[in-house]
């Protein structure tokens, strides 16, 4: 026989003791001895009681769940026995702790990207990982912010990545950072994966089925880093149940890995119902060397230009393209306009002209900077350039899905492009006339860095707009500057030192010169701002002194990991 | 008391579906009240200990220098965990600390002044990892838990080795953190001794050995589970009702939520962990094995507040 339950009461209580009494003659549980204490004269003095003895009797009594299983994969988490992975030394977490304070953030998380990219980029060189209690703020970072996402893949280590596994948004992150193949510390990932990969893939195909489109991306992203085949053959395998939003999607993700394998799918996309998946899949497709639709785009482009010598001059000819036939508009050849400033011919020259591989020209017979000087008939040099420059840019995001350089020919065509001085109507968008910005992210770090210093010391420090386009492009070089650079950055900070006011472009470039400037090297540019802020103090002065600092604890924190290693 | 109340006001508004059982959450607390009141009113019959817990829970004032005139308890008092108060009406922050020969434990605790400082700054500057050798105070009542510092024995050394730079100097002050008090059935058994001294108790230090285990088990395999137990949480006498609020971060369940998770013990009893962010730094440390945690036991689960990444102290 068991006694009045805590729940009996609460339905009393509920209801009020004069409309349901209460007999509390006898009490549920280990307060069972106690039920004598109850004041049966006054029920709800009673029941308050009661109440408080089972609440106490509960709280002492409460039992263990019991038979806890332990989390999976705790020997992943660990590393096998052959790898022992170092972690970064107390000093270094403690360095990246106050960078972070700098950025009036807590903790080693809350350091600048650029900071944290390099760092970390080079613990994991060093063969370090992550302590464990930095490893969530970390991974927190990598979610929020693309740019660290390569550095912390590098150096989750083992622990890293078991941690990872489980919350899908920190997974998703590490699985991006693989994706863009700069973590290649991908060797212990061999490890636990090999050991199950067919439950692996088991699940995964169950959760390729059933999971939400954040978790499908994710999973063929994956897949198409593992076995670009094998990724697609799973596309392929659902893909008419697929809604036509999911096939734009996840089309999208055939980048990774994109080979000639994957033509025949790519061109049956053409005739997709959807335009989405239409667009999607010329891009794929005029990213993909060598491709049929490529050649289709070269021969379409090929016979629109040449060149001919009139009078002692050499001139680019243009020639405007039909009407469009059914394999033109398959191939994504516009009928029509969308800019009131430019005509159906003319746009459509933009687009077959900008379609065409850049290898196209060649059979002009000159080099990309001698074409670009070239006077361009019937004032076509603006939309020959345009067209250029969106070819460009195409190949650039074409070389490297995630950004970065191409290869030599394109960075002759991007110069060549960046260094002509043809003008364009103010209204085109970006879209027809890729800004310089987007050419210059064809160029290789060093000769990005070049053009950049070469552009600091024609700019005028104290011409806003300038300074906004300058400052810009000196921040989009890969941190830390090389030389040529740095040295260009500091002179104009050196020149800015002598005048109490600060100029647009020197305070830019103050902004991120503690982040940028190299904190190893030949030259310790700590000491030169420290300098200048100690022999000219200003008003400004303390922005000199935050970055020197902040390179000093970058210089301490690469000091470390080689002491430690 | 007050404090009680206006967490108590809060349980009925709360839209949390964990709180969808307030009648009975409700009917415990005034239960206790009722409990409290009528104790007392007898508290002159009541045992000397007993009553002084009556007193306290009602809120006598008992000034800072009676404290300190009782006798002194000498020791190298580690400091296990700190927790900041932040949503009572006056930031408040506790200090666990832990007499290293005999187990004993004493809880530190200060307010903010009307200026921004802490009343008593010695209090508020104690860092997870330090030790001190020091008088400390037992404020009257049972369990003796509550305590102020008194006279200090280590030429007042530096007790935030956090901001130097030199190895050295960190170094300086990290003892272990102690033998664990035992198992998880241990725990239980202490606390239960506890609610005998003080049946309104519902603050109780705790230092175990576990493996933290997420809700829904291993990696990739995640289930909302709402397992918390139904009994209430009642925030202390010092911060009422603080407690349900940060113990609810907005994400519960899915995605980053940290709702459900157990502390396992190597019986294989499990203990359920209050839902707080920091449980991610406690599994990063833990890798799946034991680990070593300090905090605060609530009706409600467990406060994870410090753990050790080897012979590093790391403050959840």
């Amino acid at each position: 026989v068991t006694g009045v339950s805590f729940d009996d009461l609460v339905a009393v209580a509920t209801v009020g003791t004069a409309r349901k009494g209460l007999a509390v003659s006898e009490l549920a549980g280990p307060a069972a001895g106690q039920a004598a204490v109850l004041d049966p004269a006054d029920p709800a003095a009673a029941l308050l009681d009661a109440a408080a003895l089972l609440t106490v009797a509960r709280r002492a009594g409460l039992q263990p769940a019991a038979d806890v299983p332990a989390p999976a994969g705790a020997a992943a988490a660990n590393g096998s026995a052959g790898s022992a992975e170092r972690e970064l030394s107390p000093r270094a977490v403690r360095l990246l702790r106050r960078l972070g304070a700098a950025e009036g953030g807590r903790g080693a998380a809350a350091a600048d990207s650029a900071i944290l990219a390099e760092l970390l980029t080079a613990a994991g060189r060093a063969g370090l990982v992550l302590p464990a209690p930095l490893l969530p703020s970390l991974l927190d970072a990598a979610v929020r912010d693309a740019e660290v996402r390569p550095a912390v893949g590098a150096v989750l280590g083992a622990r890293g990545r078991w941690l990872a596994a489980h919350r899908a948004q920190w997974q998703r992150a590490v699985y991006q950072a693989r994706a863009t193949g700069i973590a290649a510390a991908d060797d212990a990932l061999a490890g636990p994966a090999a050991t199950s990969t067919a439950s692996r893939a088991e699940a995964g195909l169950a959760a390729w089925r059933a999971g939400n489109r954040d978790e499908r991306r994710a999973l063929l992203a994956e897949a198409r880093r593992r076995d670009p085949a094998a990724g697609r053959e799973l596309l392929q395998a659902g893909w008419k149940r697929e809604t036509a939003f999911d096939r734009a999607a996840l089309l999208y993700l055939l980048r990774h890995g994109l080979s000639a394998a994957d033509e025949d799918f790519l061109e049956a996309a053409l005739d997709d119902r959807a335009a989405g998946v239409r667009d999607e899949a010329r891009k794929l497709l005029g990213w993909l060397p060598g491709s049929a639709f490529r050649q289709r785009a070269a021969n379409r482009a090929a016979p629109l230009l040449g060149v001919e010598r009139r009078g002692l001059r050499r001139h680019l000819t243009v020639t405007l393209p039909g009407e469009p036939d059914a394999a033109a508009v398959r191939d994504g050849v516009p009928a029509a306009s969308p800019l009131p400033g430019i005509g159906a011919a003319a746009w459509r020259l933009i687009h077959v002209l900008a379609a065409a591989p850049l290898a196209t020209w060649r059979q002009l017979g000159l080099a990309p900077d001698a074409l670009v000087a070239l006077p361009v008939t019937d004032d076509r040099a603006a939309h020959v350039h345009a067209a250029w420059r969106r070819a460009v840019a195409r190949e650039q995001e074409a070389a490297s899905p995630s950004g970065g350089p191409g290869d030599a020919g394109l960075t002759a065509w991007a110069l060549a492009l960046l260094s002509a001085s043809i003008s364009h109507p103010a209204k085109w968008p970006p879209n027809v006339w890729p800004a310089d910005a987007a050419l210059a992210a064809a160029l290789p770090a060093d000769v990005r860095a070049g053009r950049a210093a070469t552009l600091l010391k024609a700019a005028r420090p104290d011409d806003r707009s300038t300074a906004y386009w300058v400052s810009a492009e000196v921040t989009a070089c890969v941190s830390p500057w090389p030389p040529v650079l740095a040295d260009a950055v500091t002179a104009v900070i050196i020149q800015a030192a002598s005048r109490p006011e600060l100029a647009a472009l020197p305070r830019a470039l103050l902004r991120v010169a503690g982040s940028s400037l190299p904190a190893t090297g030949p030259r310790d540019y700590a000491a030169t701002l420290t300098q200048l802020a100690a022999a000219r103090p200003q008003d400004w002065s303390p922005l000199l002194q935050t970055a020197a600092e902040t390179i000093s604890l970058r210089a301490a924190f690469l000091a470390e990991l080689r002491t430690a290693g | 008391v007050a404090g009680t109340l206006r967490g108590l006001s809060g349980l009925a508004r709360g839209s949390d579906p964990a709180q969808e059982q307030w009648p009975a959450r409700l009917l415990a607390e005034y239960g206790l009240l009722h409990l409290l009141a009528r104790a007392h009113e007898r508290r002159d019959a009541l045992p000397a200990g007993l009553a002084a817990v009556v007193r306290s829970r009602v809120g006598y004032p008992v000034s800072r220098q009676d404290v300190l005139a009782r006798p002194a308890v000498t020791g190298r008092w580690a400091v296990l965990a700190v927790r900041d108060l932040t949503d009572g009406a006056v930031p408040g922050r506790r200090v666990w600390l832990r007499e290293s020969a005999s187990g004993h434990w004493a809880m530190l605790l200060t307010f903010a002044a009307p200026n921004g400082a802490w009343q008593d700054p010695d209090t508020a500057r104690l860092r997870p990892g330090t030790e001190i050798r020091a008088d400390l105070h037992y404020y009257p009542g049972q369990p003796a838990l509550r305590a102020v510092l008194g006279q200090r024995h280590d030429a007042g050394s530096p007790a935030e080795p956090g901001s130097a730079d030199t190895p050295g100097a960190a170094l300086r002050e990290r003892p272990a953190p102690g033998r664990p008090d035992g198992d998880i059935e241990a725990m239980l058994t202490q606390w239960a001794a506890a609610l005998e001294q003080d049946p309104w108790l519902t603050t109780w230090p705790v230092l175990l050995s576990g493996i933290p285990v997420p809700a829904g088990g291993g990696p990739g395999d995640k289930k909302p589970s709402d397992n918390k137990p139904s009994d209430t949480e009642n925030g202390d006498q010092e911060a009422g009702g603080r407690e349900a609020a940060d113990a609810e971060p907005a994400d519960r369940g899915g995605d980053g939520g940290t709702s459900g998770w157990q502390l396992a013990d190597g019986a294989g009893n499990g203990l359920p962990l209050a839902a707080r962010d920091s449980l991610w730094v406690l599994l990063a440390v833990s890798g799946g094995q034991p680990v070593t945690v300090a905090g605060e036991w609530h009706p409600d689960g467990l406060v994870a507040l410090t753990t050790w990444h080897g012979e590093e102290v790391v403050p959840l």
